[in-house]
């Protein structure tokens, strides 16, 4: 575990192996047991779920995904979700890395304060002030489009990713800028063909973020999207209430795995980019 | 120029289309002045309402040029989202509440008077009064009238030769024959706080000698206090089901589906929920229960009779400032969607036990054969009166008591004391 | 170099950014000297601030958030610390226990509450029933029905679900320190804990402080894990300011004292971030 004391890459000191493997799989039973334990119940019928949460399904209910798929209608969840979210993570890393570029390249006095008036409302969730944001929405008549959402969702996402955009470039060497300069090269190519290309932790780890965020997000869509053709997954799983007070909750157990399913795989696919990101991005400079 | 159309013509004309499954298009065709879009505000059904669906679908296909949009807002914020709607100028041609929303603006006047507008004579008289301001009527209601009866398993009874008890005495004698066993003779989501005032609408329909309503209103408008020894009566009654064992300490960490769980495992003879349930409950048919209805016993002698909270599932109002041409456009959609074959399809489709339309029948078995006879004794709920921050302290209040962290004097201080504050704010209360 | 040169780059987010978040924001702040029902034609008044003075429950709320930052702070920082130092290097199974740990953080807290809220459940929950099933029946508490246990078990769910993206973000520190410093510190006889004590420890303040001023402006804003899970219950014992500020905007129509509620949240989390800044760049310069 020295390896971890140290730095990355070093072989490990047996002594102290075994505290890391007791580390881990303490902590990776801490987060699969709970995870395994809706993924089994997600094969009961809730007849017998709601009696014994515990136990194995007695009969194994795979038709409980093929049923939470078309009660649902999750075909068509999963278009609207991938769309508002592909666009609010495209729209962000856009934005956010125009705007870190824009405050990196222009060294104006007033640049601190605009970031600070970003970064400032970094951790404040939309429901504080829903009531303003909805008349807003409202009177841009965006209600009931994908736009009510992507819009509002790249607002919020926006500090964290400048920040992490703006750090990055902080620990970028000047002289690649300065080198391109010299060269004749406006900022628009130094953006496109210097910035961005050595940025891809940092797109990677803002499209991580970005991505989940929006993927996940219920409030706002509840509120602003009426339309169900237009409804997003964490919306869609709404029919699996059987009555005003109670739900189906292997249906619904069944209907949350398929939503995890394509962030799981993101993540790991782009896992060591993720990483990587954070690292350049999160605290340099 | 409006064309309407008498439920006789409904009976009539549409006994056919009743014998098919669906819907069918038997829809209405109103000749209506107005064309464009009705904007109809309404709150987000859990299910969805396909029924509902089914009916605007019906009526635009008969009245072409008519859109009816709606909007939906979750149920706690739909007042606030309504009022922002209305501040960025959006027009609400209908409102489709529950009722205690409607009712807010049915006494504020906003909404239309319908007395003259609908054959209201198809309603139950219990379920109109929810959407009547003095005698007058402002809202209609929709689908069926429902409330929290006790429901019962009645095998636990039969497997340890008990009988239905009548009177409080009763309760007790069960609890002590069920000692040994781990079933409870209550269930209870003790841990959701917004279902613990039926437990007080419940008992203050016996300790107010079957006047809470009328109870509630002199409280409201100052001519009694909640601090009367009726209402403190009624709030002990609910503590001392805590103290008797009748409501066990282990109801707070249960939500609906715990309780759900613990009366289809056979684990409690009662549970004060919404009839809703019922149908969950018939559908999963748990070997271990057998369904049941029944009503509260008396608490105390003295010529009180049990009764239960309920209401009607919606309330439907017309936007008393809009364009006369909208109004009649909204009225004919409503008489739509309101009419026996509407109600009909709307109760079978959302589980309801009871319809709120006197000539449409009940269909469910034995168990909601029972509920429509037990119906006679729906009390609305209280709450629909009550001003929200009182509700907040009869919630919390009741929650606490049966924890056994305070006293019955002490929520009914607390509640007079929340009803001065708004009052010495403007509040006045109008019936 | 010319300041208008920089619009073009800057004003796509900022536009957005001001017209979905700052004007919002600015409108609740208008909103909080109006009446409570939205008119927004009324005169000013600073009535609502008084009455927040006196708010006794908010008073106890925010209370309860500062206990909650506490708590949740020192949890997440310390377990993703220690999560962070296991998972960095190279073993057989990296790839998938750095998997593993961030999957709470990807699945939605709706999930997350359902799921937790029936583990924690005192009778039929899975929680209890392990413990019992272990023979430790007198530690099966009743996690969620307690005034005295549910603001825990809050924050263990809370702490359950982002740990993970505090990992990563030590992951992403640890991988950047300078292997040479330990080579240089190894070859004059350091040991392994003096290394770490003396290198590690210090190069990673930095990022300390980026998951503490996460962390902590996170549990004042928290809301959605304790409404799923609690509502604010049993007995008010899970009671935060954005609950608050939810009753009194949605159950009681209150939408100007609402609005105050919420702008004096916010001006306590600016100036709780101004001091945590100020801690990190004192941090940073050592």
């Amino acid at each position: 575990m020295t390896a971890a004391l140290d730095a990355p890459g070093k072989p490990a000191e047996r002594s102290l192996h075994w505290l890391r493997w007791l580390i881990l799989a303490f902590g990776a039973l801490g987060v699969l047991y709970p995870i395994g334990l809706f993924l089994v119940n997600s094969l009961k019928t809730n007849a017998e779920f709601v009696v014994t949460p515990l136990s194995w399904p007695s009969v194994w209910a795979f038709e409980n995904y093929v049923v939470a798929w078309q009660k649902a209608r999750m075909g068509r969840l999963i278009v609207n979700s991938a769309i508002v979210s592909f666009a609010t993570t495209i729209l962000t890393i856009l934005f956010a890395s125009m705007l870190a570029f824009g405050l990196h390249i222009f060294r104006f006095r007033g640049r601190n304060a605009i970031m600070a008036s970003v970064v400032m409302t970094l951790t404040i969730p939309a429901q504080i002030y829903i009531i303003p944001l909805y008349i807003v929405v409202i009177s841009l008549g965006l209600i009931n489009t994908h736009l009510a959402l992507i819009l509002p969702y790249t607002a919020g996402s926006l500090p964290l990713a400048v920040i992490l955009f703006s750090n990055y470039f902080a620990g970028l060497p000047n002289e690649v800028i300065d080198a391109a300069r010299m060269d004749g090269s406006s900022n628009f190519d130094i953006y496109r063909r210097i910035m961005l290309p050595l940025s891809r932790p940092v797109i990677g780890a803002v499209g991580i973020f970005t991505f989940v965020g929006a993927w996940n997000e219920f409030f706002l869509a509840l509120i602003f999207i009426q339309n169900k053709d237009l409804y997003t997954l964490p919306l869609g799983t709404q029919v699996f209430a059987t009555s005003e007070y109670s739900v189906d909750f292997t249906l619904l157990f069944a209907a949350f795995s398929i939503s995890m399913m394509p962030m799981l795989i993101a993540y790991l696919l782009m896992q060591r980019q993720f990483i990587a990101g954070m690292a350049g991005g999160a605290l340099k400079g | 120029m409006t064309i309407r159309l008498t439920r006789r013509n409904y009976l009539l004309g549409t006994a056919a289309a009743i014998a098919t499954a669906a819907l069918g298009r038997a829809g209405f065709a109103a000749g209506l002045a107005y064309q464009g879009d009705i904007n109809m505000y309404s709150l987000v059904r859990t299910p969805p309402d396909d029924a509902l669906a089914a009916l605007i679908e019906s009526f635009q296909a008969d009245n072409p040029g008519v859109a009816i949009k709606t909007t939906s807002y979750p149920s706690e914020t739909d007042v606030a989202l309504m009022t922002a709607a209305q501040k960025a100028g959006e027009a609400i041609d209908i409102m489709f509440l529950n009722g205690q929303d409607l009712r807010r603006y049915a006494i504020d006047g906003t909404r239309l008077q319908l007395d003259d507008k609908l054959a209201l004579d198809r309603f139950r008289p219990g379920a109109l009064a929810t959407g009547q301001v003095n005698g007058k009527t402002f809202g209609v209601p929709y689908s069926s009238i429902s409330g929290f009866p006790l429901i019962a398993n009645a095998k636990i009874l039969t497997d340890h030769g008990l009988t239905m008890p009548k009177t409080y005495a009763d309760l007790l004698a069960i609890r002590d024959k069920l000692a040994g066993t781990d079933i409870k003779v209550f269930t209870h989501p003790g841990k959701n706080i917004y279902l613990w005032p039926v437990w007080f609408f419940t008992t203050f329909g016996q300790t107010s000698g079957n006047k809470s309503v009328e109870r509630t209103a002199e409280i409201l408008s100052g001519k009694g206090k909640f601090t009367d020894s009726d209402v403190v009566a009624g709030l002990d009654a609910i503590f001392q089901f805590g103290k008797d064992g009748l409501l066990t300490q282990e109801i707070f960490s249960m939500d609906v589906p715990q309780s759900l769980a613990e009366f289809a495992a056979g684990r409690a003879l009662f549970w004060m929920h919404h009839e809703s349930v019922l149908a969950e409950l018939m559908k999963q048919a748990p070997a271990a229960v057998t369904l049941d209805v029944t009503l509260m016993p008396l608490l105390a002698e003295g010529g009180a009779h049990a009764t239960y909270p309920g209401g009607p599932s919606a309330i439907i109002g017309v936007n008393s400032g809009a364009t006369a041409d909208r109004q009649a456009a909204s009225i004919a959609f409503i008489d739509w969607i309101t009419s026996d074959q509407a109600n009909a399809a709307a109760v079978k489709f959302n589980n309801g036990t009871v319809p709120v339309n006197t000539a449409v029948a009940a269909a469910g078995g034995p168990v909601v054969d029972k509920m429509v006879v037990l119906s006679d004794n729906l009390v609305t709920y209280l709450d629909w009166n009550w001003p929200p921050e009182v509700t907040h302290v009869f919630q919390e209040g009741i929650q606490a008591g049966v924890g056994g962290q305070t006293t019955a004097e002490q929520v009914a201080a607390d509640a007079q004391a929340a009803l001065d504050k708004l009052v010495a704010a403007g509040y006045t209360f109008k019936n | 170099m010319s300041r208008l040169g920089a619009i073009p780059w800057i004003a796509p987010g900022l536009v957005l950014f001001f017209v979905f978040v700052q004007f919002p924001i600015l409108l609740q702040v208008w909103m909080s000297f109006g009446p409570d029902s939205m008119d927004m034609t009324a005169a000013p008044s600073l009535r609502h601030y008084v009455e927040l003075v006196h708010d006794r429950k908010f008073g106890t709320a925010l209370g309860h958030n500062v206990h909650f930052a506490i708590a949740t702070v020192i949890g997440k920082v310390v377990l993703a610390f220690a999560l962070a130092l296991a998972l960095n290097g190279d073993f057989r199974g990296r790839l998938f226990f750095r998997g593993v740990f961030f999957l709470p953080v990807v699945i939605s807290f709706v999930a997350i509450g359902t799921i937790w809220g029936f583990m924690l459940q005192y009778q039929l929950g899975a929680v209890n029933g392990t413990l019992r099933a272990m023979g430790l029946g007198w530690l099966a508490l009743d996690w969620l029905g307690s005034g005295r246990l549910a603001m825990w078990s809050v924050i263990f769910v809370d702490i359950w679900k982002w740990t993970g993206f505090h990992v990563v973000i030590y992951l992403a520190g640890l991988q950047s320190l300078p292997r040479d410093l330990y080579e240089a510190a190894e070859m004059d006889g350091a040991s392994a804990f003096q290394r770490f004590r003396d290198i590690t420890m210090p190069l990673m303040r930095r990022y300390t402080m980026t998951n503490v001023i996460i962390a902590t402006l996170g549990a004042f804003s928290v809301f959605d894990v304790i409404f799923i899970m609690t509502k604010g219950g049993p007995f008010n014992s899970t009671q935060v300011a954005m609950t608050q500020i939810y009753l009194n905007a949605f159950q009681f129509q209150r939408f100007g004292y609402a609005s105050a509620q919420a702008t004096a949240l916010l001006a306590i989390m600016g100036a709780v971030s101004i001091v945590l800044l100020r801690l990190s760049q004192r941090v940073d310069t050592q």
